[in-house]
């Protein structure tokens, strides 16, 4: 984005020129940058807790020096490894790294595996393909069907939209599969609602129907898939009735989707995170990545699976989702031994030594993580913690110190991302207001206490001064420097717009890979993407029928998880929660529309305003994730800590819960 | 063929992401609970069938712009370069009756400065040769900016009133491929009770209690000086003078900037209001003098006479920009009606003063019954007491107890001019949407059993 910023204030954001794939405006959340950056409440200076709850200002170095003595307290008792250090997506950069550095210059920590966001989908498609590539973003515009799976770019990625309708516009055609009826479905001639967590189902049935009628691309089945043979004998072991009543679809769908899936070339099967969300998700993606495979749309303009693309994670480390994620390799210095998808019971269960100290940055665990009330219960069972936050957000409410964080416009630093393939310089603009310090600066000035320093430390984390110098060398292997990336977006080196053109997959057999000896030997799944149903679902008939209703808890437009919605830019679009729910369950529940509502389950319980919707799917409820507990709807007190089939993601989806008038 | 700057809004590419109002907001500074584009949705609860529709909509700098034709202090101008319609907040009185005019919600009062504020068409850009913010910020391309001829004009969608006032701005409809999707799980909608709140209202007894207070008082000034013209009662000047004086004050009272009332008076070739405010300053003038002199000749009393009916017809006139459902075009709560009634009653003219009740009962009659039809009525015992008073009011003439005449009537009046408040109506583009929306079968049962 480009930036104006007038008298020290921001005042208008928009789109960066020489971004192909952001051509338009901003999306909202980008706007409202305009007021997040001076927002009043926004955390200014180090603030200590008081016996009382309520917070005091203080100076950086009395929070620096109590900081410290917790420290030494703590390694001195209990090691190093009883301070967790806890890191989530926000504020995105090259510098993350620098807290990780710190810490294993200190001595050592504790720190998670696995991620919220998208591990399970990443894994998956790693295991088939051999990397998370896609496409160029317009390149979906080249698409002649276009089938939206348990995706609503409309709005969780709306520059994609653009493309669907220069699609739609050129006569390709386009189908959505969700259980929600979406802003994105609304572009598509056939919505598919199938049950939440049955997705592999629904896909092994369309590749069966394909492989039978003979609408599979044999020629690149042939020259590019493994265990083409297998994977289609296993379709074989459920019929697509069978398929259509675990999924509770009607056969015509399945057969339309197969139909358009076998006639019409290329197609580009976007998905979405929700999906994998689920206990079974890894074993559900590999099924949808096998449809691109088998119909021949790996590799070519207009088709593919885009799931997400980590072209520009070019800075060291390869694709895997295990080395993705800090640390890199563990050394005995860090430990990790929190799943972040258990994140309050894995803490809780540390032992030799337990956690006695947190260091929480860019994350929001209390509301973001599943369990609540177990993470906010580990967190309480913990001697100290420091939240470095720029709000205060249920995490930091939590904290004994908050330490103020910086902003995105006030420390310059190299970004790459997800779903297109740019990278780009994101210049400090603006001075950081208060007594806001970056990251890098705290950590130097907690080594000053702690007597680390000299070239380890200088290599490791950046002085002010020297940062340039030090981005320049991040980015010296690329043989690119800073200079070149103020002349705009430029894409990562080694990027493909179409990816896989040239049919190097970089998997064990060197083949897309629909039997996956890896996934048995890493994961213990099965080699061929077999379907079973989640943990925690209705399609089951097992469950507890005292919580009938599946939850899902989607993304908005409006927020990016839990940052934004304290805005008022934001608030006003979205003042508070709501669960979505169907006539025929609201009504048999003698809720109407506007009704306060109680969600609950054994885990927990939160009460909101009831929103009838003629789009959900029976059985389903939806609540928007992202809700501050003080806003109400803080979704997580409902989900439990599991983690997904493959690459420890969060199975959150696999939520089943019952809803009542308040 | 000319063309002018236009808003380009093609609905196939919204997906109703807020960004062009947050934009608008952040460009011109604006509080959030002051937007100057807004985005209605169609369909928000999507019934099966029915299409999902978002429309952005904020001034459309129409080229026979209402709020510029009938602001009474002349605040709105055009801009000759882009022909946007522009409010100059030092004019404004706060008057909020551009409001009442516009058919598409674009004037917004402003609480804590009294005035009106709109969007101006980001002119200052325009005229550096940019575009309004709104459309630079649209992230999809759904909302875009072009000269564009009148023939080019188009905006046949739900909630975007056709008052033929050339707003401009075209529409793009949805196309028949993104319509509807065909959908594996298509449930029944219940009837929603709560559907039909009455989410257009700009316009509240409780709000505007000062105006209708003023309209009667209007009515009755001009009724009881029409009988004193016609020698059928006494009137004092000082209280004449003393209640239109009052009346006076409430009617200013609703205006944001006091100060600047006399500024209501500029406008009188176009603005019924300006009119009505010359109209009754004249009578009221015209007619304490008369009473003070006594002396004056019997024609002034008679210009009085028709000034003051003639203030009571425009002041039914600045009313007629709202809609009342399940009436016609003469409603029992018009204040001319009550002048003509008041004047017979006042002058003890049964007959008169018989036939206008009875238009009066019927008006009121038939309205309330088709207003029930459609599912608005109001309690009953509101209808007793405005028929009831009537009637009574009317039977006292007989016994000559002019007091209780009077305050009957004026009861029954009152009612009957609260009812007509209660019910206009500003038909905004979410009420238009939702009258599209019963409009169309599949969502019928929505409204069912209300």
């Amino acid at each position: 984005m480009c930036v104006t910023v007038e008298d020290g204030r921001l005042t208008a954001i928009e789109p960066v020129a020489g971004n192909e794939a952001t051509p338009e405006g901003p999306c909202l959340k980008g706007l409202a940058y305009v007021e997040r950056q001076h927002s009043p409440d926004r955390i200014l200076h180090p603030l200590r807790r008081r016996k009382d709850d309520s917070y005091e200002r203080i100076s950086w170095d009395s929070a620096l020096d109590e900081i410290v003595f917790r420290l030494k307290k703590t390694r001195g008792e209990h090691g190093p490894q009883a301070i967790l250090h806890y890191a989530a997506s926000g504020t995105k950069g090259l510098l993350n790294g620098c807290s990780l550095a710190f810490w294993r210059l200190f001595g050592g920590c504790t720190t998670t595996y696995g991620d919220l966001c998208w591990p399970a989908g990443l894994e998956a498609t790693r295991l088939t393909l051999g990397d998370n590539k896609h496409n160029a973003p317009w390149d979906l515009a080249n698409a002649r069907l276009i089938i939206f799976w348990g995706k609503n770019a409309a709005e969780t990625n709306i520059h994609q939209m653009r493309f669907v309708d220069q699609a739609l516009d050129a006569g390709a055609r386009l189908i959505v599969i969700d259980p929600r009826r979406t802003q994105t479905s609304e572009r598509s001639e056939l919505l598919i609602q199938p049950r939440p967590g049955t997705d592999g189902f629904l896909a092994l049935a369309a590749a069966r129907l394909l492989i039978e009628k003979g609408n599979v691309d044999q020629d690149f089945i042939d020259g590019h898939v493994h265990g083409f043979d297998e994977f289609a004998a296993m379709t074989t072991e459920r019929t697509v009735e069978e398929a259509a009543r675990i999924c509770d679809v009607p056969i015509a769908a399945i057969e339309k989707l197969a139909g358009l899936l076998g006639s019409i070339k290329p197609a580009t099967i976007c998905a979405g995170f929700g999906m994998q969300r689920y206990t079974n998700s890894g074993q559900t993606m590999r099924a949808l990545i096998a449809l691109a495979a088998i119909t021949g749309n790996i590799g070519v303009q207009g088709g593919g699976w885009v799931y997400a693309n980590l072209q520009t994670q070019v800075f060291g480390g390869d694709r895997d989702p295990i080395a993705f994620y800090p640390p890199k390799k563990p050394d005995g210095i860090v430990r990790v031994s929190v799943s972040t998808a258990r994140l309050g019971r894995d803490m809780l269960a540390q032992t030799d030594p337990p956690l006695k100290f947190a260091w929480v940055e860019r994350g929001n665990p209390l509301a973001q993580n599943p369990e609540t009330h177990q993470v906010r219960k580990a967190f309480r069972a913990l001697d100290f913690r420091v939240v470095v936050e720029q709000f205060m957000t249920d995490t930091a409410r939590e904290a004994d110190i908050i330490l103020p964080a910086k902003s995105m416009f006030e420390q310059t630093d190299v970004i790459g991302a997800y779903w297109h393939h740019y990278l780009q310089l994101r210049p400090r603009i603006l001075d950081m207001p208060g007594e806001v310090r970056a990251e890098t600066e705290v950590f130097r000035a907690l080594a000053a206490r702690l007597d680390i320093g000299g070239p380890e430390l200088d290599n490791a984390i950046p002085g002010s001064g020297y940062l340039d110098t030090w981005l320049n060398q991040q980015l010296q292997p690329l043989d690119l420097t800073i200079d070149d990336l103020k002349a705009g977006p430029v894409p990562a080196p080694g990027s493909e717009s179409v990816a896989f053109a040239d049919r190097v997959f970089p998997t064990p057999s060197g083949r897309v890979e629909l039997v996956s000896a890896e996934a048995s030997e890493r994961w213990g799944i099965d080699p061929v993407p077999r379907a079973a149903l989640p943990g925690e679902t209705a399609a089951g008939g097992d469950h507890d029928p005292a919580t009938p209703l599946q939850m899902m808890t989607p993304n908005t437009k409006n927020r990016i998880h839990s940052q934004f919605g304290n805005l008022d830019l934001i608030k006003q679009f979205d003042p508070g929660p709501e669960v979505t729910i169907h006539p025929d369950d609201a009504r048999a529940r003698g809720i109407e529309h506007g009704d306060q509502a109680v969600v609950f389950n054994r885990r927990g319980e939160f009460e909101l305003k009831a929103r009838i919707d003629g789009g959900i799917r029976r059985g389903c409820v939806s609540v928007t994730n992202g809700w501050w507990g003080e806003q109400g709807g803080l979704v997580n007190l409902l989900s439990e800590g599991r983690e997904t089939d493959v690459a420890h993601g969060a199975a959150f989806h696999d939520n089943l819960v019952e809803v009542k008038r308040a | 063929m000319s063309t002018r700057p236009s808003f380009i809004v093609d609905v196939n590419k919204c997906t109703g992401c807020h960004a062009c109002a947050m934009a608008c907001q952040i460009a011109n500074d604006l509080p959030t609970t002051l937007p100057w584009r807004e985005v209605s949705t169609f369909n928000e609860l999507h019934v099966p069938g029915v299409e999902l529709m978002h429309l952005s909509l904020a001034c459309n700098h129409c080229a026979e712009a209402p709020c510029m034709e009938q602001c009474p202090a002349r605040a709105y101008r055009r801009d000759e370069k882009t022909g946007a319609v522009l409010i100059d907040a030092d004019l404004c009185l706060g008057c909020r009756y551009c409001a009442w005019v516009c058919p598409y919600g674009a004037p917004r009062f402003d609480e804590g400065r009294g005035v009106m504020t709109k969007c101006n068409f980001c002119v200052e850009k325009q005229h550096e040769g940019g575009q309004p913010a709104c459309v630079t910020s649209c992230p999809t391309g759904a909302l875009t900016w072009g000269e564009l001829s009148a023939d080019e004009l188009v905006q046949d969608v739900p909630g975007f009133s056709q008052a033929g006032i050339g707003p401009s701005i075209r529409i793009e409809s949805l196309q028949p491929v993104r319509r509807i999707p065909e959908m594996t799980h298509p449930p029944a909608m219940p009837p929603w009770r709560r559907l039909r709140k009455r989410i257009s209202a700009q316009i509240t007894l409780t709000h505007e209690w000062t105006l209708a207070v003023f309209t009667v008082l209007a009515a009755t000034l001009v009724g009881v000086f029409t009988a004193w013209q016609l020698g059928g009662t006494d009137l004092d000047w000082r209280i004449f003078l003393g209640l239109g004086a009052a009346g006076m004050a409430l009617s200013a009272s609703h205006l944001g900037r006091k100060e600047r009332s006399w500024r209501a008076a500029l406008h009188l070739d176009e603005s019924w209001l300006s009119r009505e405010i010359v109209l009754i300053g004249g009578f009221l003038g015209l007619a304490a003098g008369v009473l003070y002199l006594g002396s004056l000749p019997s024609w002034a009393g008679w210009i009085a006479v028709g000034l003051g009916f003639m203030t009571l017809a425009a002041i039914d006139q600045v009313y007629r920009v709202a809609v009342i459902r399940g009436s016609g075009p003469l409603h029992s709560g018009h204040v001319l009606g009550t002048g003509l009634l008041l004047a017979a009653v006042f002058n003890g003219t049964l007959l008169v003063a018989g036939a206008v009740a009875l238009v009066k009962l019927v008006l009121y009659v038939t309205r309330r019954k088709d207003r029930a039809r459609l599912g608005l009525a109001i309690g009953a015992a509101v209808g007793w007491l405005r028929v009831g008073t009537l009637f009574v009011g009317m039977g006292v003439m007989f016994w000559d107890i002019p007091w209780l005449t009077l305050m009957l009537i004026l009861t029954g009046e009152m009612i009957d001019r609260g009812e007509f408040y209660e019910e206009l109506e500003i038909p905004t583009p979410n009420s238009l949407m939702l009258d599209e929306l019963e409009a169309r079968p599949e969502a019928h049962a929505l409204f069912e059993g209300e």
